[in-house]
Formats: structure tokens, sequence, C-alpha cells
């Protein structure tokens, strides 16, 4: 069962490794167009703004520019309509954006798409995921636009209240009772800085827990992550009266706890039976490492080679098995190699070829997870397993390369200042 | 002839420089020093601006509360109270901003000693070739 779950990982990520290219545009493509049609179904006073042309543009561009475009083009969306409503709120909500901007979304360090997904994942309940996974994947910092998130949805919540409304001809109390909701978004919303604190609470308790050296860590910490969540918002919602169902804050911080696992399974899997323990010394430093391989498995590689140019033989539909037939075929015929199509050069190909049946002079040079290349990747990788992932499970995912990060002080060049 | 090693390290280097390298190579005009303080300054005067109008919005909010009592007021607490809190948020960013700062320009340079030693070993690449080309 694990076996063929590993399996059903193994052909996703590779087939995602091969279409990522479009794959990453067209899904943020998707997820612009969901924020910017939400966006415009909640608070689109503004006609010429709605149109699905400007939306189907907008997204276009999005998706092939950084996270932080989405984001101010949901802002300068969320303006205009303000803007068309009343001009005065406008300017609040202008100088609302400029203090989250100042204080929250300048240090989003290339995460600034977070402040649009939670709104887009609230109505869902969806948006207990996001500090989850962001705790697995990045660090203490997320923080900031996850909280910018939160207010970006208590903000579009509360001009929802007066979207479509003439407010030149309201009366003044209504219009006054508007500001205020407004301005209560930012200074007097306990609510949100309820939601805020418990989501800082969770990154945090994630982040520091999958750091620390224990077996399973990064499933502990993503339900202590989630328990934090339940906590925070029990807390919150007895304490001060929030509008939170308890029963579904339970429930969807449990499916999104799941997602999280999910997320981080496709992420890396270790496998803690096979720990091992070594020790060793450099001039600088004694060195206590603990490596915990990843589990790999050889995916079935069918390679089909036609030995004979008979009729009743080339047709491979009926060799079920191809590869046994292959195999027993070249071992009863001893003259096999001087078959049409079957020379020395494959030969050495076929000696080449290793356990996992990769083809080592193609499989060299290949872009690694994260992206970079990877000259590498493929034998070195299975040999040294254990210590060169130790190093990157050890030390954080930043860095992976156990060779160059123990030589990195061998700098001639005078580069560390 | 097309050289496979030559190719591999030039495209491991371009690689770094479209993705992280360009952020990393803006960095290594500055010490780390001279970088964390540009960054704080930033940080200060953003956080300042924020104040400012946080300030402005809460006594929007207030304003009514203000007008009923604006001569029984007691002002000099009020600033206090406002000096206080600008303090206290300032030296949280300027903290947090300072050690954020630090810590990413020290994984900056990591990562820009890897790619030196991309450089160097092309540099190696290339010696080799001019002294087979004055051999020849």
């Amino acid at each position: 069962m694990l076996t063929k779950i590993l399996e059903i990982r193994n052909i996703a990520i590779d087939t995602y490794r091969k279409v990522r290219h479009i794959v990453n545009p067209v899904i943020k493509f998707i997820v612009a167009l969901l924020v910017f049609s939400n966006l415009n179904s909640a608070i689109g006073t503004d006609p010429r703004f709605t149109k699905t042309s400007i939306v189907l543009l907008l997204s276009l561009v999005s998706a092939v520019t950084p996270g932080g475009v989405m984001v101010f083009f949901a802002m300068a969306l969320t303006l205009l309509h303000v803007y068309n409503a009343s001009l005065y709120l406008a300017i609040l909500v202008l100088l609302i954006f400029m203090v989250l901007y100042a204080t929250l979304m300048r240090f989003s360090n290339g995460n600034a798409i977070i402040a649009v997904l939670i709104p887009l994942l609230a109505p869902l309940n969806l948006h207990y995921a996001v500090p989850l996974i962001l705790g697995c994947v990045a660090t203490p910092v997320a923080i900031m636009p996850c909280a910018c998130g939160v207010v970006f949805y208590y903000l579009i919540d509360v001009i929802k209240n007066f979207s479509g409304i003439n407010l030149e001809k309201v009366n003044v109390d209504i219009l006054i009772d508007y500001y205020n909701d407004l301005l209560n978004v930012i200074v007097g919303q306990k609510e949100m800085y309820i939601v805020i604190v418990v989501f800082a609470l969770v990154i945090l308790t994630v982040f520091l827990l999958r750091r620390l050296p224990f077996d399973y860590s990064f499933l502990i910490s993503i339900g202590a992550g989630a328990v934090v969540n339940i906590i925070g918002f029990l807390v919150g919602s007895l304490k001060f009266n929030l509008s939170i169902s308890v029963g579904t804050v339970i429930f969807m911080t449990l499916i999104c706890a799941l997602i999280a696992v999910v997320s981080d399974f496709m992420k890396r899997v270790l496998d803690y039976t096979a720990i091992e323990h070594v020790q060793f010394e450099d001039d600088d430093f004694y060195y206590y490492v603990k490596a915990v391989p990843k589990i790999k498995i050889s995916m079935t590689n069918h390679n089909i080679r036609i030995l004979s140019t008979s009729d009743d033989v080339r047709d491979s539909d009926e060799y079920p098995d191809d590869e046994d037939y292959v195999s027993a075929y070249s071992e009863q015929a001893p003259g096999y190699d001087l078959y049409n199509g079957y020379d020395d050069e494959d030969a050495q190909a076929q000696d080449d070829r290793d356990d996992y049946g990769r083809d080592g002079e193609g499989y060299e040079g290949e872009y690694d997870q994260d992206g970079y290349y990877d000259d590498n990747e493929g034998y070195e990788e299975d040999e040294n397993m254990a210590m060169r992932y130790a190093m990157s499970d050890v030390k954080g995912d930043y860095e992976s390369d156990f060779e160059e990060e123990m030589d990195i002080d061998d700098d001639p060049d005078g580069i560390d200042r | 002839m097309i050289d496979n090693n030559k190719v591999r390290i030039m495209t491991r280097m371009s690689i770094y420089e479209k993705h992280e390298g360009k952020e990393d190579l803006r960095f290594n005009k500055y010490f780390k020093s001279d970088y964390a303080r540009l960054q704080v300054l930033r940080t200060l005067v953003s956080v300042s601006i924020a104040y400012i109008i946080f300030a402005l919005l809460f006594v929007l909010y207030n304003l009514e509360y203000i007008i009923d009592n604006v001569l029984t007021l007691d002002y000099p607490a009020l600033g206090k109270q406002i000096l206080g809190g600008y303090i206290v948020v300032l030296a949280v960013y300027l903290i947090g901003s300072l050690v954020g700062y630090s810590l990413k320009y020290q994984f900056s340079r990591k990562r820009l000693k890897k790619y030196y030693k991309l450089i160097r070993e092309l540099r190696e690449i290339y010696k080799d070739e001019d002294s087979y080309g004055n051999e020849l």
C-alpha cells in the first residue's frame, strides 16, 4: 500500500517537474482569476472594472509576474471600487493600505501571494491550512503577509456592507457609521487581532517544532500547530465572545492539518527506521550527525527492444512481460548482439544501466526539486544519500550540498567580509 | 568543440543568476553592517510613516470623544502614551529587521561562495584551454 502511494507520489512529482513551466503560470492564473472574480462579486461597485476582459487581463499579467503584483492589483481594484462609492472612504482605505504595506507587506519576502490567498480561502474555512503549511515551508517572517491577508479579509467584509449604495445620497449619520466601521477594522477589531495572533502562534509552533531533531518532527509539528489553532480560537471565542463556530474551527482545522500533511508528504518522505548516527571531525569541529534517509523507490522501467526481424516477434503486444522476454531471449541466443540495431554501444549502455533502470549518460545533469541544476543528481545522490540528506535535514532546507558546504570557508577571493 | 563541463558550470551559474543571484549580487555591493544599517533605516522611515497614519486613523475613530472632551483631555499623558507606543513599536521592528536582514545577508553570502567557486572552476578551464592553445 505504502509502496503504491510512494509510486504515485513519484509519478506526480516527475510529471510536475516536466510540466512545471506551464503548470505554475496556469495555477497562478486560476488563483488570480478566483481572487479578482471574488473581489468583484463581493465589492464590485464600478461596472468598468467588473468586466470579464479586465479580470482576464489582470489575471494574465498576474500569472507571469511575481505574487506581489497580484496583491497590488487586488488592492488597486478594491480602492477603485470604494472610490466609485465615496472619495473619502477611498482615502481612508488608501491610508489603511499604506499602513499595511509599511508594517507588513514590505517584509513579505516572496510570500506576498498569501495576502490574497487568505481572503480567498476564508469563506470555505480552508484558510487554517495557510499558517500550517507556512510553518512547514517558510520562516516566521511569513507571519507578516499572513497578518496582512487577515486584515484584507476583514476590510473586504466591511466594504461589502456599503457596496452598491450611492453614499453621496445617504444620510450623514449612516455615512459616519460606515466611516467608523472601516476605521474599526484597523483600530478596534478584536476578532481580527485574535486571528492574527493565533495564526502567528501556529506558524511559530510548526516552524520551531519541525526544526527539532526528533523522529516524525514534521508530522508532530503540524499536529501541534493544529492543536494551537483550535485552542487559540477556543480561548478567543470564550474570552472575547467571538463570532466563530468552535465546531467548524475544530473540524476544518483537522481537514487543513490533513492538507498540510499531504503537502509535506509531497515535499519529503523520511525513513525513520534507517537513521544513521555518525561522528567525525575536521580541524575546527567535532560533528555528531543524525542522518535520516529519504525514502526513494525505483519505478518499474519497461524497456522494449526488438531483437528479431520476424513478424511474430516484432509485435510486442503478444508478449505482455516484454522485459522478461528480452532477458530470456538474450541469454538463450549467444549471437544476439549481431542482430540489427544492437551493437557494442547498446551492450555498453545496458551494462551502464543502474539498479533503478536509469541510463547513466542520459540522467546526468538534472534540475533538482528546488529548481537548481545539479549534475550530481542520480548516482551520487543515491550512493551518499544518508550523509548528504542528513545535512540538509539537520541544517534546514537551504543547504543540501554536503561537499560544497564543507569547503565554504575556503575562499581565496576574500569575499567573506 | 562544446565542452560539456564548461556548459554545465555556466548553466548552473546562469540559473543561480536568474533566481536568487539577482538579489545576492545586489547585496554584494554592501558590507554586512552597511546593508543591515540601510535596511534598518528604511524600516525606521516606513514604520514612522505607518505610525503617523495609524495615529491619524485612531484620532478619526475617536473624533467624537475628542471633540466632547477637548478641554479636559490630559495632553501630556496622551503625548507620553503616543510616544511610548511609538518607541515600543519602533524597537520591535528595528530589532526584528536588524536580525532578519543580517541573517538574509549571511545566507546570500553562502550562496555567493558557491557561485564564486563555480567562477573559479570556469577560470581554471579557460586557463587550461589557453595553455593548450599556446602549446599548439
